[in-house]
């Protein structure tokens, strides 16, 4: 097996565990979100020995809410991701087989970048929406926003991150013009 | 099609299969077959030279121009 063949088949391995990964962080919120479902509810949530009255007099369900809006937020984030990693592994898989430059690889490029830029705008959301939440509720019961806890959810919008989004619709279109001259290319007799 | 290759009547001229053809310019069958049936985007000026050298005619009798 040529080299290149060699690292495009330990990529496929990883990419592989990393969708597994993904997949399993899913389930786990998606348990997370069931068990924060039951544990709002007043009648197991004083059976799990939850108190209605937290610290500062704010109530068990206001903040559940910060609760469901992370527990969702991750939840959205990490199903984005597997479809990510999953297009990646299939873009890696027509590397393996000899023929990478497809329209198909051009239409994963262009659904990878939509899906960052989906989940920058998830991750700015969430931390804007908790933010917002525990202000209120800092504000409502009168007490610092850092009694409650401060927050931070997903990297910040960084410039490399950004640039490298443009970078992946970039390719995208470099990838449509290679699989259109590979067709012509075809037809060349 | 505006540009038609007129590769069946050279050869049916000839009393020449494409086989023979083939075999005689060095270019695939299946190739050849390609642009037999009007189905190739890009001729190579080396696969033109080839062919009229082999059929002993000009680009202008294997080619022609329809308004269509």
């Amino acid at each position: 097996m040529p080299k290149a063949y060699r690292l495009f088949a330990i990529t496929r391995l990883l990419l592989k565990a990393a969708e597994i990964f993904v997949a399993l962080i899913v389930i786990l919120f998606g348990l997370a979100l069931g068990a924060l479902f039951v544990a709002s509810t007043n009648l197991y949530g004083n059976h799990l020995g939850i108190p209605a009255m937290l610290p500062h007099g704010i109530a068990r369900t206001d903040a559940m809410k910060i609760g469901y809006l992370v527990v969702i937020g991750v939840l959205l984030s990490f199903t984005l991701i597997f479809f990510a990693v999953r297009a990646v592994a299939a873009i890696v898989q027509t590397a393996i087989s000899g023929d990478p430059f497809v329209n198909d690889n051009a239409r994963r490029l262009t659904r990878i970048g939509a899906l960052l830029v989906a989940l920058v705008a998830i991750e700015l959301a969430t931390n804007m929406a908790v933010n917002g939440t525990m202000k209120r509720l800092a504000d409502a019961h009168h007490v610092p926003v850092s009694a409650i806890g401060g927050f931070t959810f997903g990297p910040d919008l960084s410039p490399i991150g950004l640039f490298a989004i443009l970078l992946i619709f970039v390719l995208a279109q470099i990838f449509r013009r290679g699989s259109e001259m590979r067709a012509e290319l075809e037809g060349t007799v | 099609m505006a540009i038609m290759v007129k590769l069946d009547d050279l050869l049916y001229a000839r009393r020449m299969t494409l086989t023979d053809l083939a075999d005689k310019v060095g270019i695939t069958l299946a190739n050849l077959s390609v642009l037999k049936t009007g189905k190739a985007k890009v001729i190579r000026f080396s696969t033109l030279e080839a062919i009229c050298d082999a059929l002993q005619c000009q680009p202008g009798d294997l080619l022609a121009f329809e308004k269509g």
